[in-house]
């Protein structure tokens, strides 16, 4: 089935971080198939700055903020692929923040990972990930030791990272803990002159080096064979399950069926868990393409700033992002728990719509010079909602949205025709299609 | 509460350089100096005053989350009992630097305020409220405390909200502070509550004095009208319309400056949108952070993260009454909770791991002050050394929504339960000079347990 304008657009929506109508336009006429796999084997721009273009000594908050811009200038510039939109599912998932990890050069080496491992195997991700001193520090199983456990990390593993709440028991949190202690940072040493050492490190004296029953199973468990049982032992169903649904839920709606999830599930471990074949069969599946699908998720505020920037030719510089993303409730690297982001609803509230509006009202003053609607003069009514609605690459879209554009449009011509050039611009950005994805 | 104070900073550096300043503190140590302290803030009108008089007498319900699970026995407890001694081992509070309020308990050294509010008779403490554990986790339990069904079910719409709905429809009835959406326990079914951004900043739609502005804030709100859109596409065209229709009416609560401090300026705007008198009855403001895995105690038990945001909160809870309005003031209940408390014992992280049973705090002039429910005994622990729950939390809910906001219990929350006798009318209003004696009094020991209150939330 050759791809419209609309499908290839929602495509881009959810794939990708969006694509402006020109983009849109280099998939129309591909088969779905062939559109999914030129997103699966695009590879981003190949080559990833080193730590020195955010490096900023002790101050972890300046290289935080250079962080933001980097990533959304490469969101926004980019060509369209998975990869951006993946990073950001998985960040999201292995949620970590700076607030509490306060060493910007850790955030970017888990960055790293997420790159490099993301379209890999779950199970080499999840242990590179587990196992950086970003997560050791966030989930505290810096300190973990025989003796003290403390179960934070063992706690969210389970229940965040691989098979969900429901599925474990309090005996297996305990079981968890112990069988991590000892993972830890290096911390502070005397060589070191009692300055903190992030890197990870094993220390073997402060491994619970006993017996533990850990899923109903009896032996001296460490780390790494925990994720191998998370991963193709006895919880292998309940990790797949977790993972498919919750991928399944970002990148197509939020209500799949058990069915659905199964088969995704099935076909996630038959491929040794791995990430991109599961993305594949997400992109490919039916459910992604019907009509209840599109518009079925509300933009998070970084999508919808991405796609709005790349439209209007803007890049981080002079757009105040991070200031923008906090308003909007979305801070890159710093999300607001080990839970990370919410969805839909999470997104939509008056505090946050005021942000949102500060912003595009703000973007308004600049259209006519950017040039984004010009020669609208001899255009009826209805062909100037089409310029605005191909503007935002909006080609599906309700009655009322288009109605009320074309009711804006000949009042403001009638009343105050020089302001052509942005009100139905800045009211653009508020309709509903624009938000969503 | 002092104006930033740049050397005290720089001088705790000094003498703690081990303990790293959060994000919050380093940015504000290199911008200098804090805004505006807690203090000088928002002082309501004239006019503002007279109509909150005319306003009726409805209580006002203010929700203070807790969010990460608040340490209960290290806010309020038996910091002299051996056994609390031998259990808590290094994060026991050092008894001489709490705050006694007899029956052995004393408040934590950082809730000084809040301890001359309980010994005024003003707040309530309701002790070993959970349920029966299901699981530890954060976001479930916090998910059961606010969905409150029976059996612990986890709906999508919350204990407040339901009540919500049964009140009038203006979309300030129910108002979520601090720009994190709206929590679940305000969540109805058709209550349109309002959340409030973090700070100040223009409120788009606040502007009317703009013909312009007019013709789009007039498109904007045709884009939310009802239609067959598909459920998401409708609401976020509603929320827009919801923003443009809210902004003017809510934009007085930012015009004055507020504290930097988020908690501190959340708790003001919370105590002006009150002061405004626009038929408000229910807000929650969130404090996140309580996740102490670690670092919960500094070098004394006066210091630590546990510490600090005990600190901002107790200011903030001060800041928020001494903000409100005579009037408003007096129909203010304020409650205290968390999605559990923290393990007895501590971990080896110098911290707590999550816990079961917990305190819920109520604070206002209509609280009938004291020690409610049974503290679960030190030496009853469960299997894994955590607290046994002995009052229900939907018997303190029943008692708010029936004591308190007025409605049935039964229906809000599914089925009746037991209620605590925790509210009545307003006490009578102390004088003026001896709220000014008890204010003179509380500032000579400020110097001593005044710190900064600065806190990047995050569990």
């Amino acid at each position: 089935m050759a791809l419209s304008r609309a499908g290839a657009a929602h495509l881009l929506r959810r794939a990708a971080m969006g694509g402006t109508t020109a983009q849109i336009d280099t998939f129309v006429g591909l088969t779905r198939e062939q559109a999914v796999n030129r997103l699966l084997n695009t590879s981003g721009n190949p080559s990833l700055p080193g730590w020195g273009r955010f490096d900023s000594g002790d101050r972890f908050w300046v290289a935080h903020e250079k962080m933001i811009d980097w990533w959304v200038d490469r969101m926004i510039t980019a060509p369209p692929s998975i990869e951006e939109k993946l990073t950001l599912f998985l960040h999201d998932h292995f949620a970590t923040g700076i607030d509490k990890v306060e060493d910007a050069r850790l955030m970017w080496d888990q960055h790293l990972l997420l790159r490099q491992h993301g379209q890999g195997s779950f199970r080499v991700l999840l242990e590179k990930i587990s196992l950086g001193s970003a997560m050791l520090i966030y989930l505290d199983n810096e300190s973990n030791v025989k003796g003290a456990e403390q179960e934070n990390f063992a706690r969210e593993l389970m229940e965040l990272f691989t098979i969900g709440n429901g599925r474990f028991s309090e005996r297996d949190v305990v079981a968890m803990a112990k069988a991590w202690t000892g993972h830890n940072t290096v911390g502070r040493t005397r060589e070191n002159n009692w300055k903190y050492d992030p890197t990870y490190v094993f220390k073997a004296a402060e491994h619970n080096n006993t017996t533990k029953t850990l899923f109903g199973i009896k032996k001296n468990w460490n780390a790494l064979e925990t994720l191998d049982e998370l991963c193709f032992g006895v919880k292998a169903t309940a990790t797949s399950d977790y993972i498919a649904r919750k991928m399944f839920q970002f990148y197509a709606h939020t209500n799949p069926s058990q069915a659905v999830v199964d088969q995704l599930a099935a076909g996630f471990r038959n491929s040794g868990l791995n990430i991109k074949e599961l993305l594949k069969s997400i992109l490919l599946h039916p459910e992604f393409w019907a009509d209840s699908t599109r518009y079925a998720l509300v933009k998070s505020p970084v999508e919808f700033m991405v796609d709005n920037m790349r439209r209007n030719g803007l890049r981080s510089d002079g757009e105040h992002v991070r200031w923008r993303m906090e308003g909007m409730g979305m801070v890159l690297f710093e999300p607001p728990n080990v839970a990370g982001w919410g969805k839909n609803g999470y997104w939509l509230g008056t505090a946050r719509t005021w942000a949102k509006s500060r912003w595009t009202n703000n973007l308004k003053w600049g259209a006519d010079e950017r040039g984004v609607l010009q020669n609208l003069d001899n255009l009826s009514s209805d062909q100037v909602v089409n310029v605005i609605l191909t503007f935002f690459s909006i080609f599906e879209v309700s009655d009322q949205t288009r109605n009320n554009m074309k009711v804006l449009i000949e009042t403001t011509r009638e009343e105050r025709p020089w302001a052509m050039a942005y009100e139905p611009f800045a009211v653009g950005m508020f309709m509903p299609e624009v938000q969503c994805a | 509460m002092t104006d930033f104070d740049f050397d005290k900073l720089a001088n705790q550096m000094e003498r703690d350089p081990e303990r790293p300043l959060n994000l919050m503190q380093r940015r504000r140590f290199l911008q200098g100096a804090l805004a505006a302290g807690g203090a000088a803030v928002a002082v309501p009108t004239m006019f503002a005053e007279q109509a909150a008089a005319q306003a009726g007498n409805d209580t006002i319900f203010v929700t203070v989350t807790l969010a990460g699970g608040n340490d209960g026995l290290n806010t309020v407890g038996p910091f002299s009992n051996g056994r609390y001694r031998d259990l808590r081992k290094g994060l026991a509070i050092n008894p001489a630097t709490a705050h006694s309020i007899g029956d052995n308990l004393s408040f934590h050294p950082s809730m000084r305020r809040t301890a001359t509010r309980y010994r005024r008779g003003d707040v309530a403490i309701v002790r070993g409220v959970g349920e029966p554990l299901k699981d530890h986790s954060h976001f479930s339990n916090l998910a059961r405390w606010q969905s409150a069904n029976p059996g612990g079910q986890i709906s999508g719409t919350g204990w407040v909200g339901r009540w919500l709905d049964g009140q009038s429809n203006s979309q300030f009835t129910g108002l979520a502070i601090g720009g994190q959406g709206v929590p679940l326990h305000f969540r109805g079914s058709s209550a349109p509550v309002t959340d409030l951004p973090r700070g100040g900043g223009s409120l788009y739609g606040s502007d009317r004095s703009n013909q312009i502005d007019q013709r789009m804030y007039r498109a904007i709100r045709q884009m939310g009208k009802e239609s067959d859109r598909g459920p998401w596409v409708n609401r976020v065209g509603q929320v827009g319309a919801q923003a443009i229709d809210a902004a003017q009416a809510v934009a007085p609560a930012f015009k004055n400056e507020l504290p930097e401090d988020r908690l501190i300026a959340d708790m003001v705007v919370a105590a002006r949108m009150i002061n405004l008198n626009l038929g408000t009855r229910a807000l929650n403001v969130w404090q996140s952070g309580y996740d102490t895995h670690d670092n919960q105690i500094g070098a004394s038990s006066g210091v630590g993260d546990h510490a600090d945001l005990l600190g901002e909160l107790d200011v903030a809870l001060d800041t928020f009454f001494n903000t409100l309005s005579a009037p408003m003031a007096e129909r203010v209940i304020v409650m205290l909770y968390s999605e559990f408390g923290r393990r007895v014992e501590p971990n080896g992280s110098n911290g707590t791991d999550h816990g079961t049973a917990n305190h819920v705090f109520f604070l206002g002039r209509r609280v009938k002050g004291g020690l409610y429910g049974d503290p679960p005994p030190l030496n009853q622990l469960d299997d894994r050394g955590d607290f046994q729950v002995t009052v229900d939390f939907r018997d303190v809910y029943a008692t708010v929504v029936e004591q308190g906001l007025g409605g049935s219990a039964a229906s809000i929350l599914g089925q009746g339960y037991a209620t605590l006798n925790l509210f009545g009318e307003s006490k009578p209003a102390e004088s003026a000079l001896s709220r000014r004696a008890q204010e003179i009094r509380d500032r000579r020991k400020e110097d001593a347990d005044d710190y900064l209150l600065l806190h990047t939330p995050s569990f």
